[in-house]
């Protein structure tokens, strides 16, 4: 056989007998820079539709973390309950795959357009609310189970970090400049550390009918400060045009925060989130400079990198605007 | 050197065109690879257009703040830097504006409609 997944086939045979087979295999379009496949696992007994995911990509200026430790983060989030897709095994050096993992699949909608047509006003509040439930699920977990996340930068200083991801990319930018000096002046005292997903906004989590089904993307995740996460949640550029509604395009900040508070979240202080906010406005533009810079210097080429770079300046006007107080 | 008709920019708006109109009859990333396509040639469009008054007036405005002028890539260097260094700090509303006004020119030549109302006819 050879229809491009014998890999694959060959991967899953090591794990689960000579008897298993994959079944309608399938490659979504706008994959980004990993590679992913979806099949039917069929080892005798049951039919699961998995996820598999390899990194092409790994230059050693890619801020985020490695497949293994992605890998371990699912696993300990499943183990504790957050909805996250089912860690199901990792590709080894055997596999001669490089670095990637398969997961359980889970259906439903990430689109942002498509969840804000498919549910009235009650159905956004419900899935705001569920992401701030799985944000206090999430945050709640020891940080002694995930010890491996010590040492990622992010987890050592996540401001400091992303200001030495914008000096690699050697271009001056007046706006981030003054964010990151806004951030010195105003940083809220840090409270106890936790687990922070790191990359939880609209389009990176599984929705159905009845709520919010799987935290996705789980290559940011690190240990910090976990006002982070909202912050990020309610960035502009995450509201899809639902400019009014901070949470992801979906509600208001206070009964999504009031649901975090009774599903056992920490107090929330909105001053920290507007923190972590202006944070998360400063990082998405820097993400759109580093897109340019593989493009320009790193031989990453294609025209959605050429535009990320040109749309730095999209989020940089949303932050001068959010910092002006002329947004919120 | 002069060329004939069409102008670049009529060229650029006649390329995006061509795209405008075969884009939707690709599918998947290629539909999406035309459409980005079309958006870079606007951004070509009007940075033809407006770039040189653009560039004059950012260097005005950075020589005045800065209180000398040099080339526009060594001022806005150095008006980083200073932002870096909490020169501003304390006119931090005026160093605000300032970067607003020169961000709000960028947006015009990337994507005009992404600015509030308030900013999308003052120049």
């Amino acid at each position: 056989m050879t229809d491009g997944f014998d890999d694959i086939r060959t991967a899953v045979r090591r794990r689960f007998g000579e008897k298993a087979e994959i079944a309608n295999v399938v490659v979504p379009t706008l994959g980004g820079v990993n590679r992913t496949v979806l099949f039917d696992l069929m080892d005798g007994t049951s039919i699961r539709r998995l996820v598999s995911r390899q990194e092409t990509y790994s230059a050693e200026d890619n801020p985020f973390l490695p497949a293994s430790q992605q890998f371990r983060v699912m696993q300990v989030a499943f183990a504790e309950g957050v909805p996250v897709p089912e860690p199901i095994f990792e590709y080894d050096e055997a596999d001669g795959m490089g670095n990637g993992f398969v997961s359980a699949f889970i259906a439903g909608e990430t689109m942002p357009q498509r969840i804000f047509r498919s549910v009235d006003g009650g159905g956004k509040l419900k899935i705001a609310t569920d992401l701030a439930a799985l944000l206090a699920k999430l945050h709640a977990i020891d940080v002694a189970k995930v010890p491996f996340l010590e040492s990622v930068p992010d987890s050592v200083d996540v401001i400091g970090n992303y200001l030495r991801l914008y000096d690699s990319y050697a271009e001056a930018h007046p706006a981030i400049e003054l964010g990151f000096r806004w951030l010195e002046c105003n940083r809220p005292p840090a409270k106890r550390r936790q687990l922070v997903h790191g990359d939880f906004r609209t389009g990176n989590f599984m929705v159905g009918p009845e709520g919010v089904r799987a935290a996705l993307d789980w290559e940011c995740a690190h240990i910090g400060q976990p006002m982070e996460d909202f912050g990020w949640l309610c960035v502009r550029s995450w509201r899809f045009g639902q400019i009014d509604l901070p949470i992801g395009g979906f509600a208001q900040r206070a009964p999504v925060y009031a649901a975090y508070e009774a599903a056992g979240g920490d107090k929330i202080d909105p001053e920290a989130v507007r923190f972590w906010e202006i944070f998360g406005l400063v990082r998405w533009a820097i993400y759109n400079v580093m897109q340019a810079y593989a493009h320009v210097e790193r031989g990453r080429r294609g025209v959605a990198f050429a535009a990320m770079g040109r749309n730095a300046c999209l989020v940089e006007y949303e932050l001068l605007m959010t910092l002006s107080g002329y947004y919120n | 050197m002069s060329q004939d008709r069409p102008s670049i920019n009529d060229i650029l708006l006649t390329v995006q065109k061509f795209l405008d109109d075969t884009g939707p009859k690709l599918e998947g990333e290629a539909k999406y690879h035309a459409q980005v396509s079309s958006y870079l040639l606007g951004i070509c469009e009007r940075e033809l257009r407006l770039a040189g008054d653009f560039d004059r007036k950012e260097a005005v405005q950075l020589a005045d703040f800065l209180g000398s002028g040099a080339p526009l890539d060594a001022m806005t260097a150095e008006f980083c830097a200073n932002i870096r260094a909490g020169k501003y700090d304390k006119n931090w509303d005026q160093t605000l504006e300032l970067i607003l006004a020169q961000t709000i020119d960028k947006v015009k030549v990337v994507k005009p409609g992404h600015l509030a109302l308030m900013h999308r006819n003052a120049h």
